[in-house]
C-alpha cells in the first residue's frame, strides 16, 4: 500500500457506518415469549432454590408438618399479617411464573412436533385448561389458608 | 488397515426404505472417509451415490452423517473416524432423501435465499469502493467462512422436527450481512428472522457449533441476531 493510500485508509471519517437506519426492536409474540422464558427462568432459579433450601436445609425433615405450612400461610378465616402476605406473594410468584414458563415450554415443543394444526391447538387448549386449574387451586390454597377443621384440628393457630 | 464401512443405501427405484450396505476395504489411516467411499464406489459397487466436488473442504458438497455426527467426508481422516474397525456413513438428516447419501438441498437453499444473502446498498459507492476499517470487517468475519455445506442446519433438532425453521446456516448468512457496515438491508432480514420460524426456534443446543467444519461459532452468531432483534441495535 502506498503512503498516500495508507493515509487515506487511516482517515477514520471514511469508515462511518453506512447511513442505514438502525432497525427498531421487533415486537411480536415470539420475541416476548422468548424474553419471558429468560427473565422468568432467572427469577425461578432463585425462588425454587430458596424454597428448596427452606424446606430441606433450614428446616429439618421432621419439621415439615402441616404446622410449618400454617406458620407461613395462616389458617382459614385468620386475618393475614405481614408474614402471611409475604409468603402468599412468594408462593404466588413461584406458582404463576412456573406455570406460565411450563406452558410456554410445552407450546414450543408442541409447535415443533405437532404439524397437524388441529392436534396442536387441541393439545394447547387442554394444557392451558390444566394449567389454569392448577393455578386456581394453588391461589385458592394460598388465599384461604389451612382449613383446620379439615385437618382434624391437629395444628396450633 | 482394514475398515468395515456401513453405508446407508437407498435406491428409490428398488427399495421401499433405506438399508445398511456393509463393505470391507483396505485404507491408510491417513486417508479420508471420502477416499474410503470412493474405494467402495470404484472397486466394489459403482452404483453407490454421494456428492463430492473439490474434495478439500471448500465446496461443502460431501456433508454426511459419519458415526452419527455431521462432517465433511473430505476433511475427516479414517483414523479419527474409525471405531472398533468400523465407520458408519448416513445421509444428513432433515432433508428429503434422493438416493444413497444424496439429499435434496432445495429446502435448505430456500431458507438461505429467504434472508437475502447479498449486499443491499442502493447508494452510490462514492469515488471508489465502499471502505471498511479492519474492525468493521472483523465484526462479521466468522460468518464469511460458511461454505453452505448444511452440516449445522441438518444437525439441529429444531430443524429435524420442523423443516420450516430457517436453520443455523441461513441465520449465519443473515448475520454476515446484518453486521456488515456497508449493508442497508438489515431491517428486511430481521423481518424474516423475527417470525416464529426465525431465530426463536433456536434452543441453543450447540450441535451446529460442534459440527461446523469451518469452526464457525454458529450459536454465538445466532445469539447476536437474537440480541439485535431484542435491542434494535446492530453495532
Amino acid at each position: 500500500m502506498t503512503t498516500a493510500g495508507s493515509t487515506a485508509v487511516k482517515d477514520a471519517g471514511m469508515y462511518k457506518r453506512s447511513t442505514r437506519p438502525a432497525p427498531p426492536p421487533r415486537n411480536n409474540f415470539e420475541r416476548a415469549a422468548w424474553m419471558y422464558m429468560r427473565y422468568s427462568g432467572l427469577v425461578l432459579v432463585f425462588l425454587a432454590l430458596s424454597h428448596w433450601g427452606l424446606q430441606h436445609i433450614f428446616n429439618s425433615v421432621q419439621d415439615l408438618t402441616l404446622q410449618s405450612t400454617v406458620n407461613r400461610w395462616g389458617v382459614t378465616g385468620q386475618v393475614a399479617n405481614f408474614q402471611i402476605w409475604f409468603w402468599r406473594a412468594y408462593y404466588g410468584l413461584l406458582l404463576g411464573l412456573a406455570m406460565l414458563h411450563g406452558l410456554n415450554g410445552l407450546r414450543q415443543v408442541a409447535y415443533d412436533y405437532m404439524h397437524f394444526r388441529p392436534l396442536y391447538w387441541g393439545f394447547m387448549g387442554l394444557s392451558t385448561l390444566l394449567i389454569i386449574a392448577v393455578s386456581v387451586a394453588g391461589i385458592a390454597a394460598l388465599l384461604l389458608g389451612v382449613n383446620i377443621a379439615a385437618a382434624g384440628g391437629a395444628v396450633v393457630r | 488397515m482394514k475398515v468395515h464401512l456401513k453405508i446407508k443405501r437407498f435406491n428409490p427405484e428398488k427399495d421401499k426404505k433405506p438399508y445398511w450396505g456393509e463393505y470391507d476395504i483396505e485404507a491408510d489411516e491417513s486417508d479420508r472417509v471420502l477416499d474410503a467411499l470412493q474405494t467402495v464406489k470404484w472397486t466394489i459397487d459403482g452404483a453407490l451415490n454421494f456428492r463430492r466436488s473439490c474434495a478439500h473442504g471448500i465446496c461443502g458438497s460431501d456433508a454426511m452423517r459419519i458415526n452419527g455426527r455431521n462432517a465433511l467426508a473430505c476433511k475427516l481422516l479414517i483414523r479419527d473416524a474409525v471405531h472398533n474397525g468400523a465407520i458408519t456413513v448416513e445421509p444428513i438428516l432433515g432433508l428429503p432423501l434422493i438416493k444413497d447419501l444424496i439429499v435434496d438441498m432445495e429446502p435448505f437453499f430456500a431458507h438461505y435465499r429467504a434472508v437475502m444473502p447479498f449486499l443491499v446498498n442502493n447508494n452510490e459507492p462514492g469515488e471508489r469502493e465502499r471502505l471498511q476499517s479492519q474492525e468493521q470487517r472483523a465484526r462479521y468475519d466468522d460468518g464469511t467462512k460458511c461454505i453452505l455445506c448444511a452440516c449445522c442446519t441438518t444437525s439441529c433438532p429444531s430443524f429435524w422436527a420442523r423443516g420450516e425453521y430457517v436453520g443455523p446456516a441461513a441465520i449465519v448468512q443473515a448475520h454476515r450481512f446484518i453486521f456488515d457496515s456497508r449493508d442497508e438491508g438489515a431491517a428486511d432480514r430481521l423481518e424474516v428472522l423475527v417470525e416464529p420460524d426465525g431465530v426463536w426456534r433456536c434452543r441453543t443446543v450447540f450441535n451446529c457449533t460442534e459440527v461446523c467444519p469451518r469452526d464457525i461459532q454458529v450459536t454465538k452468531l445466532i445469539g447476536e441476531v437474537k440480541q439485535a432483534l431484542v435491542t434494535g441495535k446492530i453495532d
